[in-house]
């Protein structure tokens, strides 16, 4: 009969799945490789890093995880324990299965053995490598990687390791914990997690020969085992003591771990060598001795059980012997450490700074953020572009509201999203405080507003491709810039092969093809930082008067292991500038030196510098370092480790809280007249049923940042504040606001909750906000103040000193005339020495209006000052001009201009200043 | 001691307790202690050391019966996953 040969599937599948398979493994690699070079080249040349020593600490990633996976070999040639499991559970179903077992089969031969062997431990370790690679580290161990390279490094001190051990028995103080500190997360720490692992390995190995020795039956061995193990998971709790939390007890808990340490071991030794002997009359002095040393353990765990059973029930009658002193003390002075906040000067709250009235209201943020945001939205014009985020940031003097804008695809093919829309255009600013416009170069001093290929949000993930042959680009422009990489060959091919775009792969439009690639700022800032740095997620704009700049704040946020840190290690370190057009990135160092992680990460980014004098003014305290509701951080930290009593810790009485509804609010605070950027947070206290404030942390920014000052109420009892939660409730009884809010309905709603001091005295400020759900407008119906130290006086108007004069009960002073507002505008040019020229009529090829602003009352002279100080700074003298005309351009504008010749060109450029 | 070389001697196999430990003769002329066969010398010591004013020549040779019947495996195994156990309990807040 005939038989039709099996086809050729069925008789190679095998081969052919081996086949797709490598090759699917050779595509991956290769695309892996591809991107790596990418992610190398472009931070080469964009950020003249080094991204692969970066990522894998200078290659110790592979360096440490060969040698750690070492310890998954058998170190005995040929054996191997799971194996021998295996035969002994084999050999138990045959002795199950037959009265006599079956003759063995032939053994392998030594060679085959051994090969197999090598085979199966080469295996292991190819395994046990990838996970320590992938991880950085040990499992459970968190990263190990970077722990090697800071002992390589010479962070921590070999020296200390010895004390550190100690430290169960003989406790340090506070001071010495903190100088030990390092050491323990550096070299105690290596040693702990690679002495943890291996003792864990070798309790395994011991494991899976209980359970052999055990299907065995072979007695004395699987109970000697047992306890082998146990005496290793004893040996890994006592090199991990010097982690514990330690009050007056510790010592007597680490003895009995240590005498439970030697009786377990003592015990395995027992059983090896025959229990209590075959023969009575040898073993009679062994007995003696079994005895005596069992009694003596009993003994020792039996006293200092008893001991700590005693301390124990006098605990709350000695608990600042046994657990302030020992324990808390010490975790409030390590814990500031750690958190950083050890810096935070405290005063009462009746020094909070304070300056003129006038200046401080008229730097009131009277717009929030949600309100500016929703009048930010009706500016973009176009449907491919909305709002990323919006940000509070102050350049030039001056706060603003800035929010960028990002791409949205009204068509989601390929082309469109790589080709066509290949970026953004606006940068929209509103003043914080009068919900004006301003114009981006007017704010930052840049001439042209910028095309914004690298920036926030999910229009910046694609990676775009730019100068392709027939494509064109929105808004007809092209990129400039260096690209971040160029793709061509085969690199070109595989790359467009992986994104389904064969035509690309094979037939492209041209050879070379440019491309912008991880465009999303904080993500490409997060690909160059290693273990232990995180980003604050709030971007903000900054700027050098040229360009703008993302500043994307970095800090370390490294986990303390020590019982006695309740916090980890949190410090603000630096700031990466990502350029909006061309995405170059530029770090500046922030934090000072502290002997340990900050310096650290100083020397691992050897590129980045100092501060440049320009940045300075526009930085502010990371938001997200500081703690957020939803992210716990420094002031959370603060808000209990600040107490240094212990019956004022005990009772719980001077924790902070973060009141609902408020977070840190970035403002200006007059300090001796100057306006300082500082990060506000309100604090009540914790569980309060009279919602009454504690006090505000105040974070500066600009010359003095990483100054952090907690104004504290003293006494409580005798000096009571009302919180931003009373405030809100004050505010909204109110008859008149009441009233207003009904009449409002669900358009109207109260915005951020301000504190300022105003002549001495607390005063918060409420502005109410009308807005249509998903509508484009909205505008400040009036603002609220509330007396904080009554929480009675209320009263609104329509600006902040409106409202405070309203709440005063007085008529504010005269407004400035007309013509003493015109010449206080023109004193500002005089003051600088300059020549105020008066003429009729003016001409010029080009005519440049920079500005307009408005002053018509004392509370806009603060933005005049600046319209006209830029004006000056930015043109005047940039062109050295000594002269400057001015003219009237209507009953009530003024306008200020200079004549500006270039390339046979006349350029007028002035500014306009209502006046009346 | 006497009585139990009479014991011993004799074809009366019914067993009797000394120190909380229950002495009874096997048919092969060895004794169990609690269930654990001993030889008639190894026997005759532990009577002796049972009978001992010494607590701490009684405490060795209820080791010894323990040993032999596996009894202290157990006990050891049972109070050292329990110590362990409370060792963790104490140490798994600091």
């Amino acid at each position: 009969m005939y038989q039709r040969p099996p086809s050729l599937l069925r008789r190679f599948w095998i081969w052919i799945l081996l086949a797709l398979v490598s090759v699917a493994l050779v595509f991956s690699g290769m695309y892996v490789w591809l991107n790596w070079t990418i992610l190398q080249v472009m931070y080469e040349q964009k950020a003249g890093l080094n991204w692969f020593s970066i990522v894998f600490y200078n290659n110790y990633t592979f360096t440490l995880a060969a040698l750690l996976a070492l310890l998954a070999l058998n170190p005995l040639p040929g054996r191997s324990d799971i194996y021998e499991v295996w035969v002994a559970f084999q050999r138990l179903i045959v002795r199950f299965r037959y009265e006599t077992p079956p003759p063995e089969g032939p053994a392998l031969s030594l060679v085959w053995r051994r090969t197999v062997w090598a085979f199966w431990q080469l295996l292991k370790w190819a395994v046990a490598f990838g996970v320590v690679v992938s991880l950085n580290g040990l499992p459970f161990f968190g990263n190990i990687t970077i722990v090697a390279y800071m002992v390589l490094k010479g962070i921590g001190k070999w020296s200390l390791v010895p004390r550190i051990f100690a430290l169960p028995i003989m406790p340090a103080s506070s001071s010495e914990l903190i100088e030990l500190m390092p050491t323990m997360e550096i070299q105690y720490r290596l040693l702990y997690a690679v002495s943890t692992v291996f003792l864990t390995v070798v309790a395994v190995r011991l494991i899976l020969k209980t359970v052999r020795d055990f299907l065995a039956d072979q007695r004395n061995t699987w109970i000697r085992n047992t306890f082998l193990v146990l005496t290793l998971i004893m040996l890994g709790i006592i090199i991990g003591a010097p982690y514990w939390t330690m009050d007056v007890t510790t010592p007597y808990d680490y003895i009995i771990c240590l005498a439970l340490f030697i009786s377990f071991f003592a015990t395995a030794m027992f059983f090896q060598l025959g229990g209590m002997g075959k023969n009575l009359s040898f073993a009679k002095r062994r007995r003696m001795i079994i005895t005596l040393v069992a009694l003596a353990i009993i003994v020792i765990l039996g006293v200092n059980g008893a001991i700590i059973a005693g301390y124990r029930l006098n605990w709350n009658n000695n608990w600042v012997e046994y657990e302030w002193r020992p324990l808390t003390g010490k975790q409030i002075a390590v814990t500031q450490w750690s958190a950083g906040i050890g810096e935070i000067k405290y005063f009462p709250i009746s020094q909070v700074p304070t300056g003129n009235v006038t200046k401080i209201l008229s730097l009131v943020r009277q717009w929030d953020q949600a309100a500016s945001y929703t009048k930010m939205r009706g500016q973009i014009g176009v449907n491919w572009m909305t709002l990323s985020d919006s940000d509070i940031i102050y350049v030039n003097n001056q706060e603003y509201w800035v929010a960028l804008t990002t791409v949205v695809y009204p068509s989601e093919d390929w082309i469109s999203k790589h080709l066509i829309f290949t970026h953004a255009t606006r940068v929209i600013v509103v003043d914080s405080h009068s919900g004006e416009f301003v114009p981006v170069n007017e704010a930052f001093g840049v001439e042209t507003e910028p095309l914004i290929y690298y920036g926030e949000g999910e229009g910046f993930r694609a990676n775009v491709y730019t100068g392709v042959r027939g494509f064109k680009e929105i808004g007809n422009a092209s990129y400039s810039g260096q690209p971040d990489y160029v793709l061509s060959g085969w690199q070109r091919t595989l790359w467009f092969l992986s994104q389904g775009q064969m035509g690309f792969a094979f037939s492209p439009p041209q050879e070379s093809i440019s491309m912008l690639y991880n465009r999303e700022v904080l993500q490409r800032v997060k690909s160059i930082l290693i273990y232990g740095l995180e980003v604050d997620p709030d971007a903000y704009l900054v700027s050098d008067g040229k360009r703008l700049y993302y500043a994307v704040q970095i800090y370390i946020d490294y986990p303390m292991h020590s019982g006695f840190s309740a916090s980890n290690y949190m410090r603000f370190l630096a700031v990466v500038l990502v350029d909006l057009e061309d995405g170059s990135l530029q770090g500046y160092f922030v934090g000072a030196s502290d002997g340990f992680l900050v310096d650290f990460y100083k020397e691992y980014y050897p590129t980045w510098g100092a501060l440049p004098s320009w940045l300075i003014p526009q930085l502010r305290y990371p938001e997200t370092l500081l703690g957020k509701h939803e992210t716990p951080n420094q002031l959370d930290t603060d808000f209990l480790y600040h107490v240094i009593d212990p019956f004022i810790w005990r009772s719980g009485s001077d924790f902070y809280e973060r009141p609902a509804g408020t977070e840190v609010h970035y403002i200006l605070m007059t300090v001796e007249n100057q306006p300082h950027f500082i990060g506000l947070q309100l604090v009540e206290f914790q569980a309060s049923p009279g919602r009454n404030l504690a006090g505000l942390y105040v974070a500066y920014g600009g010359a003095q940042l990483g100054r952090i000052d907690l104004y504290g109420v003293a006494n409580a009892t005798t000096q009571q504040l009302i919180g931003p939660t009373a405030a809100v409730q004050a505010f909204t009884f109110d008859e008149y606001v009441k009233a207003q809010l009904t009449l409002f309905g669900e358009n109207g709603r109260t915005g951020n909750i301000l504190l300022y001091s105003i002549g001495g005295r607390l005063y918060y400020f409420i502005p109410v906000y009308i807005s249509q759900a998903g509508g484009v407008i909205t505008n400040m119906a009036f603002i609220g103040i509330i007396d904080a130290t009554t929480g009675e006086a209320v009263a609104t108007g329509a600006n902040s000193a409106q409202a405070y004069y309203a709440l005063m009960g007085i008529t504010p002073g005269p407004e400035t005339g007309v013509e003493e507002r015109l010449n206080k505008v023109k004193g500002l040019f005089t003051a600088k020495g300059y020549s105020l020229v008066n003429v009729t009529k003016i001409n010029a090829n080009v005519e440049i209006w920079v500005s307009n602003v408005t002053y018509v009352q004392e509370g806009q002279w603060n933005q005049t000052e600046i319209v006209v100080n830029s004006f000056v700074q930015n043109y005047v003298q940039r062109y050295g001009n000594t002269e400057v005309y001015y003219w009237k351009t209507d009953d009530k504008t003024i306008s200020f201009g200079i004549l500006v010749p270039q390339g046979g060109v006349v350029k007028l450029y002035y500014i306009s200043v209502q006046y009346r | 001691m006497e009585e139990f070389d009479l014991w011993l001697r004799t074809k009366f196999t019914e067993s009797f307790w000394m120190g909380g430990h229950r002495f009874e003769k096997t048919e092969t002329g060895d004794v169990q202690i609690d269930r654990a066969p001993f030889s008639v010398e190894e026997t005759r010591q532990l009577f002796l050391m049972l009978s001992s004013r010494n607590p701490l020549t009684r405490l060795n040779a209820t080791l010894i019966i323990w040993d032999r019947n596996g009894t202290l495996v157990k006990v050891l195994l049972i109070a050292a996953l329990l110590l362990l156990l409370l060792v963790f309990l104490r140490i798994r807040g600091k």
